[in-house]
């Protein structure tokens, strides 16, 4: 395993332990943080499905009423009419915060179905197309608003993932390597050093014991 | 713009019901101008592409997803009866973003 490039003294290794229990925080922070993502992603998921399951079924309706709006009235003559349609739409574009992700919460506004052509020349399948497409317009907004949410999570989750990963299996495991090791060498010096003091007391000793004999031997003589 | 859709004519004349405006399509060249074009206003809106469309232009389309900036996309079915889902999200997530979403993960 990797070790980093430091020097073992006791300050390296206080500082590392703090690292080390930083890092420890972090991972298991982070880990809550991915483990939220997803679920909030598989919810995300599971009301997509739903919206787009409303946009087939509302998009069936409006193009069978479509196609037989164009067999009763002709394409040209709906096009002229189509041409008049306006509707009023307000757009609100907000964010939302979820799992601390921003995300876009879309509020659109349509003004309600009313009749904008004359009545002559037109029949009730041109109404009902005129709704039935705002209310297929309608659910596509959820839609477009769930699926940019879906896409910011699933990106926020791949960076939480790759920190959770540069965490478990790099930063942590070298900061226990290197405390390891500078355990062990700091270990090593105590006991280097304890035995150059036991020798030193022991040449000490000697040296003593020897000045000694020789200042008695002096005094004797 | 609160509403964009590219398209066939036929699709796009039923969204124009709706008071949508629309660009017509017929090419992969013409959606990559009409798609270009949507998207560089980065207006607040929604853009309706048919199902078509996002086969024409799938790197377009990811890469404008992937950025999740307005105008937000919407792919819906054609009038065609294109409108069957080759890929679902989590597939096409987990191609472009490189994460599987799997209900225990881990």
């Amino acid at each position: 395993m990797a070790r980093l490039n430091i020097a073992p003294t006791k300050s390296n290794q206080i500082a590392l332990k703090r690292d080390l229990r930083m890092a420890t925080q972090g991972f298991s922070l982070l880990e809550q943080k991915r483990e939220i993502l997803v679920m909030e992603l598989m919810r995300m998921l599971d009301r997509v499905k739903q919206v787009q399951q409303e946009i087939k079924t509302r998009s069936d309706k409006a193009y069978a009423t479509l196609r037989q709006a164009l067999s009763y009235n002709g394409y040209h003559h709906l096009r002229n009419i189509a041409s008049g349609i306006h509707y009023e739409r307000t757009f609100k574009d907000g964010t939302r915060v979820s799992a601390g992700v921003r995300y876009p919460s879309l509020k659109v506004t349509q003004s309600e179905f009313h009749s904008q052509f004359g009545f002559v020349g037109t029949d009730s399948l041109v109404d009902q197309t005129m709704e039935d497409f705002l209310k297929l317009t309608e659910a596509a907004a959820r839609l477009a608003e769930l699926e940019t949410g879906v896409w910011l999570l699933a990106r926020e989750l791949k960076k939480t993932q790759r920190r959770v990963n540069a965490l478990e299996h790099i930063f942590i495991p070298n900061y226990k390597d290197t405390l390891h090791f500078i355990g062990e060498s700091l270990e090593g010096k105590e006991l280097d050093s304890f035995f150059t003091m036991k020798m030193v007391k022991k040449r000490l000793e000697n040296s003593d014991s020897s000045e000694d004999d020789k200042g008695k031997g002096g005094e004797e003589l | 713009m609160a509403y964009h859709i590219i398209g066939d004519a036929d699709t796009v004349l039923g969204f124009r019901f709706a008071g949508v405006t629309g660009d017509v399509v017929e090419d992969v060249e013409q959606a990559r101008t009409a798609f270009a074009k949507a998207i560089e206003s980065h207006e607040p809106g929604v853009l309706l592409i048919t199902r078509p469309v996002e086969d024409m232009l799938e790197a377009e389309v990811t890469a404008h997803r992937l950025e999740a900036t307005p105008p937000y996309l919407a792919v819906i079915p054609d009038i065609w009866g294109n409108g069957q889902k080759r890929r679902s999200l989590q597939e096409m997530i987990s191609e472009a973003v490189g994460i599987k979403i799997v209900e225990s993960d881990k």
